[in-house]
């Protein structure tokens, strides 16, 4: 802590003395009354703007202006001194993710973003940043009555160590780890064993919704921007989501309860701290519903804990190298840790859980178990198609699982395919599919809106480095440490805790509800989408 | 171009801000917190501002932004009330400011219907700032600032009668318009027009503005002021005269009657 | 002519007394303050903002200018239209009016933000803006009372001076009683650019005629006001006659005033706001009633012939001017601005200390300069008791 402070102080600029300033007040005065210069400066036009804007009129241009961020959005925040108006936050809003600019103006109640934090990435200034949660965080670490828990989440990994001069994708969960316990978190878990739990639940619920004709085709819900997404522009395809919750917000009710009863602590001081790859994160955290474990204690063991979230602070992975580098660590020479045990042991399904395609994959994986109650044949451990080799935003694809029959998936990544996708289900296009997986960033997590900006804007070169390095540690895994449901913890959980998938206590603790949220925008019909720059009529591909 | 404005659509605008930025970036502007949001106010750093307002249309709350910045009034009072003339309309109608001839007399900030222009408080030799509507871009030519940077189609820039004609149309064409152009007769108009679907009162705009401009209702007393100087003179060097003589006549009467007294 | 008696000597005489020390010692407060202003510019000393550009500085440009037409009215009132009782007041009120202007444009000049640029709106001719009226009129103002006061001067010191000066004097005096029709009325005139700022009560298109107007009889009421003062300090007997005259015709005036003010006010319909218990309503009758009707009543009754009554009519007048002034500054934009002013010490304390210098000015000029007339009235006794401190009892006189 001492070394934080010295930080701040050196930070402290030198002050001119009021002695110093009156006499060169009255020195400068004197001598410009005196000598009649020119004591004041035209104000206005000196400055500069970048070139597509030095036009005639109104010029049409592609690239324009910038996002609108709302000021108490609590994912990301922009510095308008350091935006230079390059126009790449709206290129990636628009065109990648298809929020910005999909729904009529004026805008109704407020500013529609589905906080992925695209635009911070692409930013190449660094204007638009994420809300920076840091001080949160050192403020529970230096509480000494607080238990603080750092949850990490599988994406982050591969990409920590770019900003420290690893290699693209380099692999540094050990040292995260030992750097986590060096910032003074009490616990590092691994968010691989939720995970597993959101496999097992998500899995199961695709089984029931598979033989007891529920409303299909599934759709993931690990992504808080697309779950978002569907608020916004498909409410009618709300009932589709899994209603499984997000790993990390699994995690952490899972800590303040299953956990917490475990190691015997008082669930208030446990101060969750989960580091994702991902701003939208700091959104979820903020949903209402989001406060299962408080829910728990009091219908089930009737204590009050008023205020208590779930999760309590997310920080992004530049979060964590900045308060990293903060306090004088050096990464690359740290030694290896590992996770604190009970809820970190996480299956190789997991593992790839921030790949396009992984939450999918491992799905398969446990279903294929769920339905037949055979393990799944080794072809199906590395599903190609599923894995979006191009890099184009979508890919589909069927498996064979015995006592079912063909089980029809479809993988996005970007939602701008998404949208794409979505509009056929509602036009009745596509009820083949069973289960759909959907990543907001390009690439899935290990593109997400809080890795490392490595390459600005991130390149398919970089994700696919820390794709590969992903897939690499799931496949030197031996086969029944690659499925869900052959986790040992998990299996724990399941017998101490929750009974069984999509038990009453699972449901509380696991599962949540939506929100539609269409009144807050007047979507565009895209069918109509004109392109404001232009003008070329056409349907999103 | 000649007769240059700008139509703000406040139904088109996203409350991005960038047209802040660009103001800032263009004017080498320091940056400050203020240029957009719910607190968002126009200082001597920051000419333009996107004001977030919470409004009512009919029955639902509906967030509404809105732009504001000189008005670049066709008779701007500010340039009228000057006392140095350091505020002058350009070519292409932009109301300019000229440090160097300014005097610093503020008139110009309590004159302007819109308190638009700032003043440098904590500067020794200060300036007033305020908007320029970009006047070196225009001789170019070119479009302000704010205007190039908007992505979303809420400030369009043109001839202020293309403008009008562009307005009115806008306004027709939907019904949710309010049905008026603000700006078009406000203090005898101004460059910047304003078409919105909640009331204007309720995005910042004074909407007790007279439509006479106020250098025309100055000049209704300004006039009557050489008449005056010369009518007074007249009147009073005849009365003078007359006065005197007739205090004159009485004094000499009294001296006829005995008394003597001083004038 | 009148007998110019207050001092005899040739040699320029100003005894110090506590008082003037004071007053000196609050010069050089204000002139350092004056100074730190000039050094670090207007936030460094002020409470203005962007909200109220304008503060107590313009206030008390706009009272002076107001109190300072009492040399125009007194002028009118005896050397155009030559009305007798007005002859021995003509140069108190010069002097008083001299030193209010000279006071206005310090004040101004330290109000103005950019000081080093000060004589540009001397070459600007900018016509258009009431507030370049003011400026020009003042400073040709200033310059046509120096003129006269040089004359006043030379009356005493310099024979010749009075001759060539004196052969000027017709046309300075027609001059110095037309300008000020420039600037009292200009000063209202100032606030015509404000129709949707200033509160309807006071915002007209006569609001330069009412300023016009109100200053003659403030100026009226002020120099009865220093009539009855000086002469009391100066152990001079005053004459009543002249004080109930000045007050009648300014009560004339106030007559005249109100009766447009009445027409005004009918004529588009703001009674409702005078009458509706907000601050300005409340604070526009006060003006109207302690200001105007007061006076008004006192000088058309007997009470007029007291002078206990006298005093309080002339102090009404002046209030009602500071009152008026005070309204269309502060009260009347306060709703507009949103937020409050309230002016720095340092603020008050600039203007304080130039009124100070002032008033030791004026003290000078007045014991040193053949200003106040002894025997003055024309039925009155010469008093010859011995003064307080720096007066010396009548020993000789000057024709």
């Amino acid at each position: 802590m001492k070394e934080r402070q010295k930080i701040q102080k050196q930070k402290k600029q030198p002050q001119l003395t009021r002695r110093q300033f009156l006499g060169a007040a009255a020195g400068v005065t004197v001598a410009a009354a005196v000598s009649g210069c020119d004591i004041v400066e035209e104000p206005g036009g000196s400055g500069w703007l970048p070139t597509q804007y030095t036009n005639e009129g109104n010029w049409p241009a592609q690239v324009k202006g910038r996002v609108p961020i709302d000021p108490q959005n609590p994912s990301i925040e922009r510095v308008d001194s350091a935006c230079i108006l390059c126009g790449q936050c709206l290129e990636v809003c628009q065109n990648t993710e298809t929020v910005y600019n999909y729904y009529e103006l004026p805008v109704v109640d407020g500013f529609i973003c589905v906080h992925c934090g695209q635009c911070a990435l692409n930013c190449p200034t660094g204007a638009i940043r994420e809300k920076s949660q840091i001080d949160r965080a050192l403020e529970a670490i230096d509480d000494p009555d607080k238990i603080t828990v750092a949850t990490i989440s599988p994406g982050v990994r591969v990409s920590i160590g770019e900003e420290f001069g690893m290699a693209q994708g380099e692999w540094a969960q050990e040292q995260m780890i030992t750097a986590l316990r060096e910032l003074g978190f009490d616990y590092v878990i691994n968010i691989d064993f939720s995970s597993d739990s959101t496999i097992m639940e998500e899995g199961s619920e695709l089984v029931h919704r598979l033989t007891s004709g529920g409303v299909l085709p599934q759709f993931t819900s690990c992504c808080p921007g697309w779950v978002k997404f569907v608020e916004y522009y498909y409410p009618e395809l709300i009932p589709n989501i899994s209603s499984a919750k997000s790993p990390v917000a699994e995690m952490g009710a899972m800590l303040k309860t299953y956990w917490a009863k475990k190691k015997k602590i008082d669930p208030d001081k446990i101060v969750v701290v989960n580091i994702p790859p991902c701003t939208a994160k700091k959104f979820e955290m903020s949903r209402p519903e989001m406060d299962a474990a408080r829910r728990y204690w009091e219908e089930h063991e009737k204590k009050k804990y008023s205020g208590m979230r779930d999760v309590d602070v997310i920080l992004t992975t530049r979060e964590l190298a900045q308060m990293i580098r903060n306090q004088g660590i050096d990464f690359m020479s740290l030694p290896k840790g590992s996770f604190d045990p009970i809820v970190s042991e996480g299956s190789g399904g997991a593992i790839i859980f921030p790949n396009t395609g992984g939450v999918m994959e491992a799905a398969i994986r446990a279903a294929y178990f769920l339905v037949s109650g055979e393990d799944p044949p080794e072809d199906l451990l590395h599903l190609e198609v599923l894995r979006d080799g191009d890099l184009d935003g979508y890919a589909e694809g069927s498996v064979d699982v015995p006592g079912f029959g063909e089980v029809k998936v479809a993988v996005c990544n970007g939602l701008h395919a998404a949208r794409t996708l979505c509009e056929e289900i509602k036009a009745g296009k596509r009820s083949d599919l069973h289960f759909l997986e959907v990543m907001t960033c390009p690439g899935g997590c290990i593109g997400g809106g809080g890795q490392a900006k490595t390459v600005v804007p991130p390149s398919n070169g970089l994700r696919r480095n820390r794709l590969a390095s992903i897939y690499k540690a799931d496949e030197a895994l031996s086969p029944e440490k690659r499925v869900s449901y052959k986790n040992d913890e998990i299996k724990a959980l399941y017998d101490e805790f929750l009974g069984e998938p999509l038990s009453e206590l699972a449901e509380l603790i696991l599962h949540t509800e939506y929100t539609d949220r269409s009144a807050s925008l007047e979507a565009k019909d895209t069918k109509d989408y004109v392109d404001p720059y232009n003008g070329e009529r056409g349907e999103v591909q | 171009m000649k007769d240059c404005a700008v139509l703000f659509d406040v139904t088109k605008c996203v409350g991005c801000g960038s047209c802040t930025v660009a103001c800032k970036m263009w004017n080498g502007l320091p940056y400050e917190e203020n240029a957009h949001g719910y607190d968002a106010k126009l200082d001597d750093k920051t000419w333009t501002v996107v004001e977030y307002h919470d409004v009512k249309k009919g029955k639902e709350d509906v967030l509404r932004f809105a732009k504001h910045q000189c008005m670049h009034c066709l008779e701007p009072s500010c340039v009228a009330v000057c006392f140095a003339k350091a505020i002058t309309v350009s070519d292409e109608g932009a109301v300019v400011y000229d440090a160097k001839k300014c005097v610093g007399c503020r008139y110009c900030m309590i004159g302007c219907p819109y308190s638009v222009p700032k003043y440098e408080w904590d500067k020794v030799f200060p300036s007033v700032m305020k908007c320029r509507l970009c006047a070196e871009k225009l001789a170019k030519n070119e479009s302000p600032a704010c205007t190039s940077v908007c992505p979303s189609g809420a400030l369009t820039f043109g001839t202020r009668d293309d403008l009008l004609d562009e307005a009115w149309a806008r306004i027709k064409a939907d019904s949710g318009y309010i049905q008026k152009v603000y700006g078009e007769t406000e203090g005898g108009g101004t460059r910047w027009l304003y078409i919105s679907d909640v009331p204007f009162k309720d995005l910042g705009l004074p909407e007790d503005i007279p439509t006479k401009s106020i250098p025309s209702t100055i000049h209704d007393y300004t006039k009557w002021k050489p008449g005056i100087f010369v009518g007074a003179a007249a009147v009073f060097g005849a009365l003078g005269l007359y006065t005197k003589r007739r205090v004159k006549i009485e004094n000499e009467q009294r001296q006829g009657e005995g008394g003597k007294e001083d004038v | 002519m009148f007998d110019y008696n207050l001092r005899i000597n040739k040699k320029a005489c100003f005894r110090m007394t506590l008082t003037r020390w004071i007053l000196l010692g609050l010069t050089g407060f204000g002139l350092l303050i004056m100074l730190y202003r000039l050094l670090h510019g207007l936030g460094a000393v002020t409470n203005l903002s962007d909200e109220w550009p304008w503060g107590f500085w313009i206030y008390c440009d706009l009272i002076l200018s107001a109190l300072g037409a009492c040399g125009f009215a007194v002028g009118i009132l005896g050397h155009v239209l030559h009305i007798p009782e007005f002859k021995p007041l003509g140069r108190r009120a010069l002097l008083m009016s001299f030193f209010c202007y000279v006071l206005v444009f310090l004040v101004l000049f330290i109000e103005i933000g950019r000081w080093d640029n000060f004589y540009w709106f001397f070459i600007s001719f900018a016509w258009t803006s009431p507030l370049y009226e003011v400026a020009i009129c003042i400073t040709l103002y200033i310059i046509l009372q120096f003129l006269e006061l040089v004359e006043v001067w030379g009356d005493r010191y310099k024979r010749w001076v009075k001759v060539i000066v004196g052969f000027f004097m017709p046309v300075i005096v027609l001059l110095a009683c037309i300008l000020p029709f420039g600037q009292e009325a200009a000063y209202g005139a100032i606030y015509l650019a404000m129709p949707a700022k200033l509160n309807p009560i006071w915002y007209s298109q006569y609001l330069p005629w009412a300023c016009l107007i109100t200053s003659f009889s403030g100026g009226l009421c002020f120099v009865a006001l220093e009539y009855r003062l000086v002469n009391r300090h100066y152990c001079k007997n005053s004459d009543d006659q002249v004080v109930i005259k000045a007050l009648r015709i300014a009560g004339g005036v106030i007559i005249a005033y109100l009766v447009i003010k009445l027409i005004d006010l009918s004529v588009r319909g703001v009674w409702g706001e005078v009458f509706s218990g907000q601050t300005e309503g409340n604070m526009f009758l006060l003006e109207t009633i302690v200001g105007f009707i007061i006076p008004a009543i006192i000088v058309f009754t007997p009470y007029v012939k007291r002078p206990v009554f006298q005093m309080i009519a002339a102090a009404c007048g002046v209030a009602g001017i500071l009152l008026n002034r005070f309204n269309f500054i502060f009260t009347g934009m306060a709703d507009y601005a949103g937020v409050s002013y309230t002016p720095k010490w340092t603020e008050i304390w600039i203007v304080i200390g130039l009124a100070s210098l002032m008033i030791l000015c004026y003290l000078f000029a007045l014991e040193n300069l053949p200003i106040v007339s002894g025997k003055g009235e024309r039925h009155g006794e010469v008093v010859s008791r011995p003064a307080i401190g720096m007066i010396r009892p009548d020993k000789g006189k000057r024709g």
